[in-house]
Parts: C-alpha cells; sequence; structure tokens
C-alpha cells in the first residue's frame, strides 16, 4: 500500500478500491459469523434428507460453505479488474509501471484482508490446479499471440538464448547458491545441491513480456521485441521441464545416490520431453486447423475446436511425461495460421478476446495466491540466502546475455548492440511462473520450502516494482532517438515521410530469408499443406484475407466518424484561404506539431504492440482500414471526375494546357489529391489530366476486384470501365478517346439505376455519383473529399 | 505480405550448357570477377534495349528430378543477371544483393514477362496499407514509364544502400555522387512531394502529401494550416514554396543517412 500511495491516484481509483475492497471485507465478515451457522444448516439438511419429515422450513437460510471457493475466487476477479479499470482510468500510471504491480498488490491486499480477518481456509492452489488449469491459458496465449513470422527468422537465436539462457541461468544460480551455503555462518548447511538447483530452475523463468507494455511506446525495434517475446515464450517450458526432471531427481535422491547413467537419462529426457512436446503440438495444431476447415455452417463452434484442440494438446503431452507447455505453444503457432483464415470474423475475434481473458484470470489468481502466501506467517527470512538470491539472479542474467548474444551476434546479419542487450538484460522480470513453481514445492522433499518461497517472492517484488517501474525510463534513456525532441514541423512530417518511403521501399525489396528452411517449408506450405487445410472458397493469398477481414461495418463507422468530426468545421472558400499569410504563434505551432504527431499514420510494424493484460485494438489494423477505405473513396472520387470531364467539360483551352503538361510527371499517388487540383484549377498550377483515369484505372479495377465482395457495383464499374491499356498514352489524340471511342468503354454500365445515356452536364453527372457509387459513395466519404467533390459545381456558381 | 508465387524455376544452371557452369566463379558473391566469357553474350541477349527477357530457353518448362539444388538455383540466377558488372559500379550493391535483388524482382514478375509494372508492385501488401504506396511505387517509374527492368530496379533501390564510411572516403572526387549519397536520398524523398517536378514544393503539394499521412480525424482546415505553416517554415526566399535546398536545409540536423538506409541494402 506504500507505493500505492505515492503515485497520484484520481478519486475514481479511490472509490472503486474502496468499494471493491469493502465486497472483500463483507465476504470474510459473512464467512465468519456463518461458521457456525451454516453447520447447523448443514446438519438441518441432513437431517431434513434423512427420513424424518421436516420439523420446520427456514425461511431464510444462508449457506456459506456450499459456495464459498468459487464465490471468493469470483470475487477476486472481481476485484482485480475493477483495479485494474482504475488503473487505465489514470492515463500515466500504465506507462509508469507493469500492470503485474498493480495485480500483486491487489493479491497482496486480499492477502492483508484474508490475514486481518483470520480467515480460515482460504482457496488455496496446489499441484494440479496450477498445472491443470491455471498454466494451460497463460502459455496459449502467448503462443498464440507470438507474431509467427518474425519468430521463424530468429528462430536460431531465439532456441539460443531462450534454451540455453534458461539453462545457464538455472545451473549458474543453483551452483552459486549451492557454494553460499557451504558458508557455515549462514546456517544454510541442510540445503544440499538438488535443492539449490531446483531453486535456481525455478528462478530463471523470467517473464520478460510483463514489462513489454512499459516500454511500447519506445518503439523498440523488432528483433529485440522478438527476443524478448521468445524468451517469454520458451523460458517457461524449459524451466518447468528442468524443474519436473529436478523434482524426480529428488525423489529418487531420497532413497537412493543418483548416479552418472541417471544424469544422462536425464538429459536426454529434457531433450525427449522438449521435442515429444513440440511434436505432439504440431500434430493437434494441424489436427484443429483441418478441423475449422469444415465448419462454415456452425460457426459457433470454431472457437471452442481452437481452444479444445489446444488443451487436448497439452493433456496429451502430460499424460505421456511429456512437455505440455511446449506442446501448447506449438499447436497455437501451429494452428494460428491456418485457422485465421479459416474462422469468421466474429470467431476470430472471440477467440482473440477469449484467451486474453482466460490467461488474465489465470495471472490474476496466481498474483492473488501470491499475495495471500505473502501476508501471512509462513516465512523463513535469511538474509544471507535471500541476498545472494537477488545478486546471483542479476549476475547471472548479464553474464548469460552478454556471453550467449556475443557468441550468437557472430551469426547474426544484424547483430543485437549493446543497448538492446541491456535492456534484454533488465527486463528480466519474474513472475507468476516463479512464484507457483516455488509455492509448489513438496514439502516432504524440501524441509526449508518456506526459505525458497520467501526469496521468490523477494526477487519477484524486487524485479516486478523496482526493474518494472526503471525499465520504461531506461529504455527511453538509451533511445538516442528520443533526445532531440524539439523538432520542426517540417522535420517531423519529412521524417514521417522517409518513414513510410523506407517502409515501403522494404516492402519492395521483400524480406529475405536467411534460411533455406524457411523457403522449402513455404513452399510446402503452399504445396501441399493450405490445399488441405484451408477452405477451398478462400482465395489464396494473405493479403486478400486481409481484404476480408476489413469488415464493412466497421470500417462505414469509422469514416462516418471521421465524416461527422469533420464536418462540424466549415470549409473556407478556397479563395479566403490561399492568400492568408497570417503569423502563427507558439502554442499553434506546437499544436499543429502534436496534431501531427498523433494523427500521423504509424509506419507499418510487422510486430503488433502487444499488451499482456489487454488486447488493445490493434492501431495499425485500424489504420490499415483507414487507408484503404481513403483509396478506395479517392478512387470513386477520381471515378466520378472521368466521368464528368469528357462529357462535362468541354474540350478546350484546357486539354492544350493539358498537353503541355509533362507526362513524365509521376501519377499522383492520392486520389484525393486529384479532386483537390480539381478544385485547384483556377489557379495556375496544374489541371486535372482526364487521362488520370485511363492511366489509373487499369490496375485499380483489378485491386477492386481484389476487394471484390462488398462493392459489387463498384467492381463491375471497374470492368467495365477499364480502357485499352497501352496505345493512347502518349497519344495525342487521346481526346478522341475519351470524347467519342472513350465514352463508350468509359461508360459504366447501368448497373441499379438507369443511368441515362447521355450527360450533358456536370449536374447531372454528379447526381449519377450516388447511385453507381451504391451507398459507398454518399456515405462513406470523409468529409474533406465530401467538400470537395462538389467543388466543380460550387465554382460554376 | 505476400508470399512469393511458387513457380518453375528454370531447373539448372547446367541447362545453360557448359561454358555457363563455373561453379568457382559464382558461390563467391564477394569476388571481382571481369567480364568473362558468358558475360558479352548475355549482355548482347539481354541489353538494356531488350524489353523482353527470354527465358533462357525452355528452362522454364519444369523442373528437372534432382536437378534444382537449392545452391543449383541460386547461382543460376546470377548468371542471368544482365549487366551485373556495369550495375555493381553503378549502383554498389554486393554480386550477393544484387543476386537476392534479382531473385526478388523475379518474384514480384509474377507472369515472368522480364519486367515490373505498376500492377506487380500494387500486387505487394504491405504497400497497399503504406499511405504512401501509390507514391513509393511511382517513384520506380521515372519518366511515366509503364515498364520496370531490373536496372531501374536496382537504381532506384540503390538510394537506400546504407552509407560506406570507408568507400566514402576511398572516393574519387571526380566521380559522379553515388546514389546513397545524402544529397541523392534526400532528393529521393523530395521527388514524392514534387509531383509536378517544377523542383518546388508548392503549398498544394505540401498539402497533397499531409493528406494523404495523416488520419481522418483531422479537419481538412487544421491541414490547411498546417501545410501553409509547413512551407512558411522552410521557405526562405519568400517564393510561398520549397525548394530543394530549402528542404534539405530544413532537415539539415536529421541524420538522413540513417533514415534513408535500409540495413538489408548493403
Amino acid at each position: 500500500m506504500g507505493v500505492r500511495g505515492l503515485v497520484p491516484f484520481c478519486p475514481w481509483d479511490w472509490c472503486l478500491l474502496l468499494a471493491t475492497l469493502q465486497c472483500c471485507g463483507a465476504s470474510s465478515e459473512l464467512n465468519r459469523s456463518t461458521d457456525s451457522s451454516a453447520q447447523r444448516e448443514l446438519n438441518v439438511r441432513f437431517a431434513a434428507a434423512s427420513s424424518q419429515p421436516a420439523e420446520a422450513i427456514s425461511v431464510f437460510t444462508l449457506d456459506y460453505d456450499y459456495v464459498q471457493i468459487p464465490y471468493e475466487v469470483t470475487l477476486w476477479i472481481l476485484l482485480a479488474s475493477l483495479a485494474k479499470i482504475g488503473f487505465h482510468l489514470n492515463r500515466r500510471l500504465p506507462r509508469l509501471m507493469p500492470e503485474s504491480c498493480l495485480l500483486i498488490l491487489v493479491g497482496a491486499l486480499v492477502g492483508a484482508v484474508i490475514f486481518g480477518t483470520d480467515h480460515k481456509s482460504p482457496p488455496v492452489m496446489d499441484s494440479s490446479i496450477y498445472f491443470l488449469y491455471l498454466l494451460p491459458p497463460i502459455v496459449l496465449e502467448s503462443g498464440y499471440f507470438m507474431p509467427t513470422r518474425p519468430f521463424f527468422e530468429n528462430l536460431g537465436s531465439i532456441l539460443w538464448w531462450a534454451g540455453l539462457g534458461a539453462l545457464l541461468n538455472a545451473f549458474g544460480i543453483g551452483l552459486s547458491l549451492y557454494l553460499v551455503c557451504q558458508v557455515p555462518a549462514f546456517g544454510l548447511g541442510d540445503v544440499n545441491l538438488l535443492q539449490n538447483l531446483l531453486f535456481g530452475s525455478l528462478m530463471s523463468a523470467v517473464d520478460p513480456v510483463a514489462v513489454l507494455a512499459v516500454f511500447e511506446e519506445a518503439r523498440v525495434n523488432e528483433q529485440l521485441h522478438m527476443m524478448i517475446f521468445g524468451e517469454a515464450l520458451l523460458n517457461d517450458g524449459i524451466s518447468v521441464v528442468l524443474y519436473n526432471i529436478l523434482i524426480a531427481f529428488t525423489k529418487m535422491h531420497k532413497f537412493e545416490g543418483i548416479e552418472p547413467v541417471d544424469i544422462l537419462a536425464g538429459c536426454a529426457r529434457f531433450i525427449i520431453v522438449g521435442c515429444g512436446g513440440v511434436f505432439f503440438g504440431v500434430i493437434f495444431g494441424f489436427i484443429s486447423a483441418f478441423i475449422t476447415r469444415f465448419t462454415q455452417n456452425i460457426s459457433a463452434i470454431e472457437p471452442l475446436i481452437v481452444f479444445m484442440f489446444s488443451y487436448l494438446s497439452y493433456l496429451v503431452a502430460e499424460t505421456l511425461y511429456l512437455s505440455g507447455i511446449l506442446a501448447i505453444t506449438a499447436c497455437a503457432v501451429t494452428m494460428k495460421k491456418y485457422v485465421e483464415e479459416n474462422v469468421s470474423q466474429t470467431s476470430y475475434t472471440t477467440i482473440k478476446y477469449f484467451m486474453k481473458m482466460l490467461s488474465s484470470v489465470s495471472e490474476t489468481l496466481i498474483f492473488i495466491f501470491m499475495g495471500v502466501s505473502t501476508i501471512g506467517k509462513n516465512h523463513e527470512w535469511n538474509w544471507a540466502f535471500i541476498c545472494f538470491t537477488l545478486v546471483f539472479c542479476q549476475i547471472w542474467r548479464a553474464i548469460s546475455v552478454f556471453v550467449l548474444f556475443y557468441v550468437s551476434n557472430r551469426f547474426r546479419t544484424f547483430p543485437f548492440s549493446v543497448k538492446d542487450q541491456c535492456v534484454i538484460f533488465y527486463s528480466g522480470v519474474r513472475g507468476a511462473g516463479s512464484f507457483s513453481l516455488a509455492f509448489l514445492l513438496p514439502l516432504s522433499l524440501f524441509p526449508r520450502k518456506k526459505l525458497f518461497v520467501t526469496a521468490t517472492l523477494v526477487v519477484i517484488y524486487f524485479t516486478v516494482f523496482i526493474q518494472g517501474i526503471t525499465v520504461g525510463p531506461l529504455v527511453r534513456y538509451l533511445d538516442v532517438r528520443k533526445t532531440n525532441k524539439k523538432e520542426s514541423i517540417n522535420e517531423e512530417l519529412h521524417a514521417r515521410l522517409m518513414d513510410h518511403l523506407k517502409a515501403g521501399v522494404e516492402d519492395v525489396c521483400g524480406q529475405w530469408s536467411h534460411y533455406q528452411v524457411r523457403d522449402k517449408f513455404k513452399k510446402f506450405d503452399h504445396k501441399y499443406l493450405r490445399k488441405v487445410l484451408i477452405r477451398k472458397n478462400l482465395p489464396k493469398s494473405s493479403l486478400v484475407s486481409l481484404y476480408k477481414k476489413l469488415e464493412m461495418k466497421q470500417a462505414i463507422e469509422m469514416v462516418e466518424s471521421g465524416v461527422l468530426s469533420s464536418t462540424a468545421f466549415s470549409t473556407p472558400h478556397q479563395a479566403q484561404r490561399t492568400k492568408e499569410t497570417k503569423r502563427l504563434s507558439p502554442e499553434d505551432v506546437e499544436s499543429m506539431r502534436d496534431i501531427l504527431t498523433r494523427n500521423m499514420y504509424q509506419v507499418r510494424q510487422r510486430t503488433l504492440s502487444y499488451n499482456k493484460y489487454n488486447l488493445q485494438p490493434q492501431t495499425s489494423e485500424k489504420q490499415a482500414k483507414e487507408i484503404l477505405i481513403r483509396r478506395r473513396n479517392t478512387f470513386r472520387e477520381s471515378m466520378k471526375k472521368g466521368h464528368s470531364l469528357p462529357w462535362g467539360k468541354p474540350a478546350g483551352t484546357k486539354n492544350i494546357r493539358y498537353l503541355s503538361f509533362p507526362y513524365s510527371s509521376p501519377l499522383p499517388a492520392g486520389r484525393d489529391m486529384k479532386v483537390a487540383e480539381f478544385t485547384d484549377h483556377d489557379g495556375s498550377d496544374s489541371e486535372p489530366p482526364p487521362i488520370m483515369f485511363s492511366t489509373h484505372s487499369p490496375k485499380e479495377s483489378i485491386q477492386e476486384r481484389r476487394w471484390a465482395p462488398e462493392v459489387i457495383p463498384m467492381r463491375s464499374l471497374h470492368r467495365a470501365g477499364t480502357p485499352p491499356h497501352f496505345g493512347y498514352r502518349r497519344n495525342a489524340s487521346r481526346e478522341e478517346h475519351l470524347g467519342r471511342g472513350g465514352r463508350a468503354i468509359l461508360r459504366p454500365k447501368p448497373l441499379f439505376h438507369a443511368v441515362d445515356e447521355e450527360f450533358e452536364s456536370e449536374e447531372e453527372s454528379e447526381e449519377e455519383a450516388p447511385a453507381f457509387g451504391s451507398l459507398l459513395s454518399s456515405e462513406l466519404r470523409p468529409g474533406r473529399d465530401c467538400n470537395l467533390s462538389h467543388s466543380p459545381l460550387l465554382q460554376r456558381k | 505480405m505476400k508470399p512469393p508465387v511458387v513457380r518453375a524455376r528454370p531447373a539448372d544452371p547446367a541447362a545453360l550448357g557448359p561454358a555457363f557452369h563455373s561453379p568457382g566463379s559464382r558461390v563467391g558473391g564477394k569476388e571481382r570477377r571481369g567480364s568473362g566469357a558468358w558475360l558479352p553474350a548475355k549482355a548482347a541477349a539481354f541489353g538494356p534495349g531488350a524489353t523482353r527477357r527470354p527465358r533462357l530457353g525452355g528452362g522454364r518448362g519444369g523442373r528437372r528430378p534432382g536437378g534444382s539444388s537449392a545452391m543449383g538455383s541460386r547461382s543460376s540466377h546470377a548468371a542471368r543477371i544482365p549487366d551485373v558488372d556495369s550495375l555493381r559500379r553503378e549502383t554498389g550493391f554486393s554480386q550477393a544483393s544484387l543476386r537476392r535483388l534479382y531473385d526478388r524482382f523475379q518474384a514480384l514478375d509474377r507472369t515472368g514477362k522480364g519486367y515490373l509494372s505498376r500492377l506487380d508492385l500494387q500486387q505487394i501488401g504491405a504497400l497497399a496499407v503504406n499511405p504512401l504506396g501509390d507514391r513509393i511505387i511511382d517513384s520506380f517509374f521515372p519518366d511515366g514509364s509503364l515498364r520496370l527492368d531490373f536496372p531501374g530496379f536496382v537504381r532506384v533501390l540503390a538510394h537506400f544502400r546504407p552509407v560506406d564510411e570507408e568507400e566514402e572516403g576511398n572516393r574519387d572526387p571526380k566521380e559522379p555522387e553515388p546514389l546513397n549519397s545524402r544529397m541523392n536520398k534526400l532528393r529521393f524523398a523530395f521527388q514524392l512531394y514534387d509531383l509536378d517536378r517544377d523542383g518546388k514544393i508548392s503549398r498544394h503539394e505540401m498539402l497533397q502529401a499531409l493528406r494523404l499521412m495523416v488520419g481522418v480525424q483531422v479537419t481538412e482546415e487544421q491541414l490547411e494550416s498546417i501545410a501553409d505553416r509547413t512551407v512558411q517554415e522552410a521557405d526562405e526566399d519568400g517564393d510561398g514554396a520549397v525548394s530543394f535546398l530549402e528542404f534539405a536545409k530544413s532537415l539539415e540536423k536529421m541524420n538522413i543517412e540513417q533514415k534513408m538506409s535500409i540495413r538489408i541494402l548493403k
């Protein structure tokens, strides 16, 4: 609570917290007071159940014991959720500290309430609950949200770092703590090597993703993101496997000595357990992908298939003593790609949200168990052990990061900089995983379990609070780009343009794969897997599936809101604004820069922003929609213009001017722009060349065709409107093409409305717009296009 | 991103006949190679003037069993790049990079016509959602041409090659600036704004660029004032437009070399 007090909270947070606190308190009060009455009630019930008729039917009875565990668990989750709401109502807080801080605090609060009210039997986590119910959702979530492609591109480094890093940490911490235990002064003589190693293995389960959200906005580079993500993903699996093997050894050790053969067997087992898990995961992934191929008529079942098969893979692997964690991870990774293309949009959303929800519930519960066990009497505080644990955790993480990356950098095309390595070192936050493993140590084998739990808790608190809160500033400090914040508007704009340009050219260059294996797999995937696993009626490319995912309704809503906000301001007339060169105050400039920074499109990223506890609407996805829709709209504008020009405008001087217009000019990209030019043609510069239409439409028509099903009228329009391709590009007599010969070609086929054969005036062609644009062109158009598109009319008047 | 289409590659370097199959010369990308016996023939067949590049007689038909090992198909690409040496000199790309770019060029050229059209570039998914996608594509097609051949493709990409310090030091001052110099990089960015190619970014062009890059939430009015302000800020001679020099000056503090370099284009 002390930390909480330091942080500025808005009143709302307090309200929420108080409310939840009261709920919680009330429940335990209730619990205490009803202990005896419930007992009596039960007796009455049993009595009633036996042969005697009920003597008296009590009007109001209370049976708390019956519901106690789910009741309390529900309250905990609610409490955590309310706390989260409060956390996110405050804008600054989420960027200051990882959300696990909050969860731990809530856990501590619950623990305090339980301790304070002397609650007799709070629900406790045991081994089977953790491994069967709490762990799988967490792992599934991180596996499912992993960006597949960058992961496999960096697979070598990730395996090297996550695998060896975990082992190095486990053995390093274990062995060095063992040495410490040999010092008689510390009173740790009875902690033997195996126990130390086991402790080391559970300490090596780091949870770096928890802090990812903290420095997300600092725009970590993709590779760094992937290393952190990959570590989080694989690290759990590896440390759990190690943990289980060491537990087995410890059990064995109780009865007999361990021989070298056993150690070798243990190593072999480590590999078998890992590979076997992955194998089962992949198999189940393919099965579920295959099944979702046939669910088009019963799409409500799709999420179920995904979840059940993932869980099944986990269970099957566990049955065979293989690593369930790796199995479920592999399953999620395998099926994701295919399932996402197969299932409907709504199922896709459901899967995403449900997965996030389950994992965050699991994690909340673990943190609450942690809080409950933090505040209590079951601690053993040994300064030496705890301090050395803390120190060794940091030292070994540093060693493993710098050594392993030093080696892997030699094989990488793009090595990790020292800064990256520092960030990776610093993100070694321990989380729910370590605690659970420590908490679940069997007391029979580990007489000093309390010591281990205490040390683990200290490490978790230290890393989550101190490192978690300081990692954001650290990243920002290391990130030199952020230092020169004062940029002029020009710089701001040009920098973003260059970023987009660079990203675009990168896309043109494509990603050069470093691995022959990946190429091979890609071919195999295309040739066989996709044919088997993905529905027939789907277009083959992932691009199309992107378009498919762009739901029309959402899109319309989005653009409409854009229209509303922008039509609230009336656009001043052309003449007024061009001549105005008023001086702007610094505040205006500041606000402009602000507008620019907030509203300029972000450069595309392949690793989507990831928050462990929340599923934000991906800005990139929204942005992609917006850009696509704007392109479509502006294209529609250009279509209209293409129609209105040849018929509406008398082909006179303007066309001659147009001829002088250099053909070499690159075709203007934004179709908005042409509309804008159109409004501008009283000015000196550019005349909208009608040929724009013809040069644009061949390519556009194909794009439209790919966007196909939503805009059928448009599509057929383009088919109809596709003019002959070459030929008249440099043809001086294109006027004829457009004016006469082109007329027949360019004329849209009458679609829904019978379009009059003769368009004489602009007004008519303007009115025609809604006809072939269907509802979209009239409703979807962003405000500024809306204003501009009517400008020919305005100018005539 | 769309995965490249799988298509039959010319089977094997052996198919090119013994003259083209000299393994040692092709595997190491770094070694400097004079124009070997095979090169003039290549240049004659697929010189820059040739619009349509024939696909090595019949090799396209199908892969031969066992013949198309990964390395084999790789080195055969190197053999088919026209004018390797002059391209290397002009663009500064290493042979390995050129080879990879040639692979990419062919992957983009879906129908195997030997050049790229706008349509080919528009098929790149990520470009479709790039707000400047169309302008970027246009910058690959200078002078309104409809076809992009491989030298042109490489020449555009050469602007994005990272600047090499040593190379910069040894450069002969008499030679023209390399394509990836700071000024050329800036010029490339500048021509994304300057649509009418008059060497100036007018207020209007600035506004168009802003429209493309800013989300729909910002009103037209705001955009206009931002465009005004941007031009004003950079405009030194008061002609209401930003010339290239003014553009370069407004960015003089920025690390263009880093900002406009793509690491993989070493």
